[in-house]
């Protein structure tokens, strides 16, 4: 069964990946289905033959295998081990959940007190050395990544605490942290106990899991046991050969239970610069390309005869945000003025509408405009008002110096933006913000920074006024908004605090129905449009996805899967050579 | 020779060791933080971050690890790349991508910019100078990136007008390739074509005016007239005389573009998709990984150390006058 509205799932690492992802602008959002959906994906089979290869173009390489450690979680390496490693589910481009071939049926809550899910694995799946998957495999993802130092388990010293920690590396702890109770109920079977009500429980075993038969006997085997081959396979397809820094060859399981995937092979190029893709497919050295959005790579592509290509606005949104520690920004008027004053209008038109004519404003903290949970909160700061935004400042207290400039007690309206550079898009919005607000009295000081400083770095420093980044919003809609917005976060950089929104996320959190759920988000978003913690601006395109057409059923899925969500149903057209 | 090459060698030694601690201390403390991604993602936990910190040994003072790292260094262990992966032998891969690349296009560079600096000096101010001498300034102007792109333009006009696949534009090889040994090989040389050419046409260019400048002083200096005088033939003029001697200088310059050549080909890496040498040192500055950018510290090091040394070598084969004993 696939309930309809549920937000998309995978584990909090697919959350974690794709805000890092697009803090630092990289392209570590995407994941690959592998084809192992139980239920038939938009795209079909209809007119594509089995057998035959395609290319595509990687921009990472990785480092091992074993995507759950915080060591390989790259996306690129998901999009391979998607193909390769179980995971039990799938999400997919409408932002619906289903479960893969993995499991045999939904994850079940079984108890609301103690919350209880069990979860039943496929009796027909089946590692390619044919040694079923089983609770086992479940459970050493568990131990490995609940945060706990279990019996036998590596440790080391925590030179803040002097407490010993796991020593076992696990990307995200989310959610199996809250665990209780863990058991293997029959071979097939598992169920675990939180200490709470845990909604986003669909995340939990979302990403590829490592079998548990090869490396939990090795020595240091969840951190470093898959660091040259992922051994075996559970997947649609198996590592066929790997030649270090140059490419990946997949090719079918035969052990695989699932659909059987048309092509033959899939081979993943490492090509590092995004500039070359177009070129490449071009030249039909990769058949499928899915680079970072620029307009110049549109253009080469639309431009390549035999090409399709698609670019849709997914979850990843730019914002302004502001440093509640700088004391005139903690002023709710300075905020109001500025979000008067700038015109987000204008920067879509000026900065997205070149990409797709579909781009527009986002005014919402908590659903993307794609969502059907989506309401536009933010309207109030819709057009561009410069007579209410000087009307702010001088109910304040703020008066006109003779420069222009706003000031109060002697403290000029002042503010450093930074924005991590190279970067044309936000840099071109500076200026656009910049212009905006000097005409309502606002001085904005440009103060971009490169190398090796991050969007992390800087923020974590609090080491700005104005900030221009971006986050992905996923389907765990409750832990992103905690995570951007809780007073205690680490990545609520701007240092906002409203008991009132941290209650209402907090609440969200523990309400299972998603209707009920989505309504508390759009309350807490309500209470953050009174704040202003920051500005949305607008949503990005994820990814240019570009492919020969001779090829059928290649598709984008904007959330954090990516392109290969679908790749079993890829393939020649019955008519392509 | 030997004790003058010995000695060459004794006294590059502090030169590595003080660069690789200088290297290091700037990596280490420039600021960049390497788990500062890491930090950012909600649901890691602070044992996942203090076990990361202590395996890429980011809890110890940066002394004490430039110690730790110069001991295992010299018995060759280089230690692990951020993610995990043992440099020693990305190291040697990415080496061996870059020597690939380049040596095949510096030799060619060489003789190139040897014969045509040498002949724009015989026949100086004929249609082959002014045309050399026009072409070199095109190329020794035209930036990198540029000259590439277009060649990869030209390569695919040319692959889709005969509808083979002669130029390749991206990577070493066409993965997965099979139809035995000499197919294999004659994919590898599609795919080293066109980064090549943009290689030999950019050294060529600055080389050849080296070489000619050189071959024009060397053929108007005393001896030269003298042993055209004594009635020496103008080949045995040209050649034994002539452009030996007009070779010194050339050998300097070479000498030291190739051993900075090695270091990476950075944008004809990139453009063409290699994963060289330059790749490396690039996605090590952004990882602010201190072991990858030590690593290639140390061969770009030895590679200037080295090339430096052939080329002293070399003067005195070119010039007896020069050798040491």
């Amino acid at each position: 069964m696939v309930r309809g509205r549920r937000r998309t799932a995978l584990t909090g690492i697919l959350l974690a990946l794709s805000m890092v992802a697009a803090a630092c602008g990289s392209s570590d959002d995407g994941t690959a289905g592998g084809g192992s959906e139980t239920t038939a994906a938009k795209s079909t089979d209809s007119g594509v033959k089995k057998g035959g290869s395609i290319a595509y173009a990687a921009e990472q390489e990785p480092t091992g295998f074993n995507n759950l450690t915080s060591k390989d979680n790259l996306a690129e390496l998901r999009h391979i081990m998607r193909n390769i490693w179980p995971a039990a589910y799938l999400a997919r481009p409408d932002f619906s959940v289903v479960p893969t071939a993995l499991l045999d049926g939904e994850a079940k809550v079984t108890s609301q007190s103690p919350f209880t899910v069990e979860w039943k694995i496929n009796k027909d799946a089946i590692w390619s050395d044919d040694v079923p998957v089983s609770a086992d495999d479940f459970e050493w993802v568990y131990l490995s990544c609940n945060g706990k130092v279990d019996p036998g388990e590596p440790t080391v010293k925590n030179d803040k605490t002097g407490a010993a920690e796991t020593g076992l590396d696990c990307a995200s702890t989310a959610g199996y942290d809250k665990v209780t109770k863990f058991e293997k109920v029959d071979e097939k079977t598992v169920r675990m106990t939180f200490d709470e009500p845990y909604v986003e429980y669909e995340g939990l075993f979302g990403d590829p899991m490592p079998p548990s038969h090869i490396g939990r006997p090795l020595p240091d085997g969840w951190n470093t046991g898959f660091d040259k081959d992922p051994m075996v396979s559970a997947g649609p397809y198996k590592l066929k050969e790997y030649v270090k820094g140059d490419h990946f060859t997949l090719e079918r399981n035969e052990k695989w239970w699932g659909e059987k995937p048309n092509l033959d092979t899939i081979v993943f190029r490492e090509i590092p610069d995004p500039a070359t893709h177009p070129d490449a497919l071009r030249n039909d050295e990769v058949q499928v390309i899915y680079p970072q959005p620029q307009t110049d790579l549109l253009t080469q592509v639309s431009e390549i005869p035999g090409v399709e290509h698609e670019l849709n606005f997914g979850p990843t949104w730019e914002h302004l945000d502001f440093n509640f520690k700088n004391p005139l920004l903690a002023m709710l008027e300075v905020r109001q003025a500025i979000a008067y004053g700038v015109d987000r209008d204008r920067y879509v038109n000026t900065l997205m509408k070149p990409f797709s004519d579909k781009a527009k404003r986002l005014d919402s903290r908590v659903f993307m405009s794609n969502q059907p949970e989506y309401v536009a909160h933010g309207k109030e700061y819709a057009v561009r008002a410069p007579e209410k935004a000087t009307a702010a400042l001088e109910k304040a207290g703020f008066t006109k110096g003779a420069d222009g400039i706003y000031a109060k007690g002697g403290k000029r309206l002042s503010f450093r933006l930074r924005v991590k550079s190279p970067n044309p898009l936000r840099e071109q919005m500076e200026q656009l913000i910049q212009a905006d607000l000097k005409g309502v009295g606002i001085e904005i000081k440009i103060a971009n920074f490169g190398d090796p400083d991050t969007i992390g770095s800087i923020g974590a420093a609090g080491d700005f006024d104005l900030f221009i980044f971006a986050w992905v919003g996923t389907p765990f809609e409750v832990s992103a908004a905690q995570q951007t917005f809780d007073t205690a976060s680490d990545s609520n950089f701007g240092k906002y605090s409203n008991p009132e929104v941290d209650a209402a996320i907090k609440k969200a959190s523990t309400i299972l129905n998603e209707g009920d759920r989505a309504d508390q988000l759009n309350k807490a978003d309500v209470l953050m449009w009174e704040d202003l913690p920051n500005l949305p601006l607008f949503q990005k395109p994820v990814g240019l996805l570009a492919y020969k057409s001779t090829y059928a059923n290649i598709s984008d899925n904007t959330t954090s899967e990516g392109l290969f969500w679908n790749s079993s149903k890829w393939g020649l057209k019955a008519a392509a050579q | 020779m030997l004790a003058f090459t010995l000695r060459r060698l004794a006294v590059s030694i502090p030169v590595v060791i003080a660069s690789s601690f200088i290297v290091f201390v700037l990596v280490a403390t420039a600021g960049g933080d390497p788990l500062a991604d890491l930090r950012l993602r909600p649901g890691i936990s602070e044992g996942t971050i203090e076990l990361r910190r202590k395996q890429l040994h980011l809890d110890e003072p940066v002394l004490q690890r430039y110690g730790n790292w110069a001991t295992a260094a010299i018995t060759g262990d280089l230690g692990k790349a951020n993610g995990g992966e043992e440099v020693r032998p990305l190291l040697v891969r990415r080496l061996g991508v870059t020597l690939r690349l380049v040596v095949f296009a510096t030799i060619i560079a060489v003789i190139l910019a040897v014969f045509i600096g040498s002949m724009g000096a015989v026949k100086q101010y004929s249609k082959f100078d002014y045309t050399a001498t026009f072409f070199a300034f095109v190329f020794f102007s035209m930036p990198v990136f540029w000259l590439a792109a277009i060649l990869r333009d030209v390569g695919i006009r040319i692959n889709t007008r005969i509808d083979r696949h002669i130029f390749f534009v991206v990577g070493e090889q066409t993965p997965g390739l099979g139809g035995g040994f000499l197919n294999v090989q004659a994919d590898r040389l599609g795919h080293l074509i066109l980064p090549s050419v943009t290689l030999i046409l950019i050294s060529m260019a600055s080389w050849s005016r080296f070489q000619r400048g050189s071959m024009l002083e060397v053929l108007n200096a005393d001896y030269i007239r003298t042993a055209r005088a004594k009635g020496v033939s103008a080949r045995r003029v040209l050649f034994r005389h002539a452009l030996r001697n007009a070779l010194i200088p050339v050998v300097t310059i070479v000498a030291i573009d190739f051993a900075t050549i090695l270091g990476g080909a950075v944008i004809t890496e990139t453009v063409f998709g290699w994963t060289g040498m330059g790749r490396l040192l690039v996605d090590g500055l952004k990882a602010s990984d201190v072991n990858v950018i030590q690593a290639w510290l140390l061969v770009a090091a030895v590679l200037v150390i080295s090339f430096n040394l052939a080329a002293d070598l070399l003067y005195g084969y070119l010039d007896p006058r020069t050798r040491t004993t």
